[in-house]
């Protein structure tokens, strides 16, 4: 039982991380391409990582919903008008979890902290990719776009989610203890 | 991130009390009338099934009590995004559909009557979501509305779908998101005054990242302490899933609420029925 209610409990806490991140906009760092680039899908990402696919659905989920919600009680740029559509804000957060842990389980044999940086790359272009995608299929914006989108964005995503997870799961594994002194 | 006493700052709006027809509405049916007009808006992809679900919204609205101001004061700086986005949708080419008519025909861009089309129910599908939400968050506190989606989901348990303990996800979240944020603030201010700048107006990537690592680190380190606390007062509490619970205030269905569903599933009905009344009688009134 204790291992389920541990499950509830980090599938809570990372939601409510997603939520923090978006609701206080702390989740966007200025990107100088306009559209800011987002770290929200970090703690889908690390949910995975730590207790499986299934809870990185259900946090995916609640990331998906959030941004629906987001989008349509306080819109701030144009990717919200188009972000109104369950089928682009939820559907394809759900295999964020999905990915990142297939990644991680399959290159923990080498080295677990690899493992969390490759799981940080893959979910968060899975998350980039996917949401493209979809606005692509929608014919939103033109396919040409959507390439340089999915590079200038999407690159620079994955590495910051990479680093971002390597620390979260670190932490919460213990793996990473040590860092460097500090200067003063 | 703001100046002043507190630098973390949500940026949406809440519930406001009242006494309105919208805020004795059962939340069961509010959270049904959402489902209706996402879904519909969605599924359906007609303008005449949304113009009916649109007109639905703005007549919940006299119902809430909110002004008209209210709900539609923070779109205002939001126009040139929509002007934007139909723009786009406009010049993407519509190589999928390549029997709709052509409008206009400029240098290498083509407006074709499909591409009006689907811009007009981009932004009436916006609108109609939009009003909706608003009215909706406005008039609902958010744990009436978890209970909401609790007994609406609670069919599904015999599935074998774990209902509650999804719900206890969703409490934790919302419980660990405004802990989360008074912590944070405190974090703020404690990593400000021993010299850390986190309004950092670099270019340079990776200082930036840097900067926020002094705000990462404490903040998965809190949630980690969090988690372990949490996990061990449920284990001490016995906590064995919904088996069993009960409820200090119970939902109960009256007669208004009735009569709110039969209005909602009969706007699902017309705008059912209306799909087929083919958009291009408004695309013929336009051109």
């Amino acid at each position: 039982m204790e291992a389920k209610i541990r499950k509830i409990v980090i599938a809570g806490v990372m939601s409510g991380i997603t939520i923090f991140l978006g609701a206080t906009h702390l989740g966007f760092i200025p990107w100088f391409s306009g559209a800011s680039l987002t770290i929200m899908q970090v703690p889908v990402i690390i949910a995975a990582v730590l207790e499986g696919p299934v809870v990185g659905t259900i946090v995916g989920l609640i990331f998906g919903a959030f941004s629906l919600f987001q989008a349509a009680v306080a819109p701030t740029g144009p990717a919200d008008v188009w972000f109104v559509n369950p089928l682009i804000s939820v559907l394809p957060r759900l295999f964020i979890g999905l990915t990142s842990w297939l990644v991680s389980r399959a290159i923990n044999v080498i080295s677990p902290v690899v493992a969390y940086i490759g799981a940080g790359i893959a979910g968060s272009l899975t998350n980039t990719v996917l949401v493209l995608a979809m606005l692509g299929l929608y014919r939103y914006i033109p396919w040409n776009l959507i390439k340089t989108i999915a590079i200038v964005n999407g690159l620079p995503e994955a590495a910051v989610s990479a680093v971002l997870t390597a620390a979260g799961v670190g932490l919460y594994t213990g793996v990473i203890v040590r860092a460097r002194k500090s200067k003063i | 991130m703001h100046k002043g006493s507190t630098y973390l700052q949500i940026r949406f709006r809440g519930y406001i009390p009242g006494n309105s027809t919208m805020h004795w509405i059962d939340p069961r049916i509010k959270l049904l009338m959402l489902l209706i007009v996402i879904i519909g808006s969605v599924v359906l992809n007609s303008i005449t099934s949304v113009l009916v679900l649109l007109v639905f919204v703005l007549v919940l609205i006299p119902l809430s009590g909110l002004k008209l101001r209210y709900i539609l004061s923070p779109l205002l700086p939001f126009i040139p995004f929509l002007l934007l986005v139909v723009v786009l949708r406009l010049v993407s080419g519509d190589s999928g559909d390549s029997n709709s008519k052509v409008i206009v025909r400029i240098w290498k861009i083509t407006i074709t009557e499909s591409g009006v089309l689907d811009s007009i129910l981009l932004i009436l599908r916006f609108f109609s979501i939009y009003n909706l939400f608003i009215l909706i968050v406005s008039t609902t506190r958010s744990e009436d509305f978890i209970k909401a989606v609790e007994s609406l989901m609670h069919p599904l348990q015999k599935l074998k779908i774990p209902v509650n303990e999804f719900i206890m996800v969703i409490n934790i979240a919302i419980r660990f998101f405004h802990i989360l944020l008074k912590e944070m603030n405190r974090v703020i201010k404690a990593q400000v005054s021993r010299g850390a700048d986190f309004n950092v107006r670099k270019i340079n990537f990776f200082k930036k990242l840097k900067s926020m690592m002094p705000l990462f680190i404490p903040l998965f380190v809190f949630s980690i302490e969090y988690t372990k606390v949490m996990t061990e007062v449920l284990v001490s509490r016995n906590y064995r899933g919904g088996r069993g619970r009960t409820y200090y205030r119970s939902l109960s269905l009256i007669k208004r609420d009735y009569i709110f569903m039969f209005l909602s599933l009969t706007v699902l009905g017309v705008s059912i029925a209306v799909k087929n009344i083919t958009d291009r009688i408004i695309t013929g009134a336009v051109f």
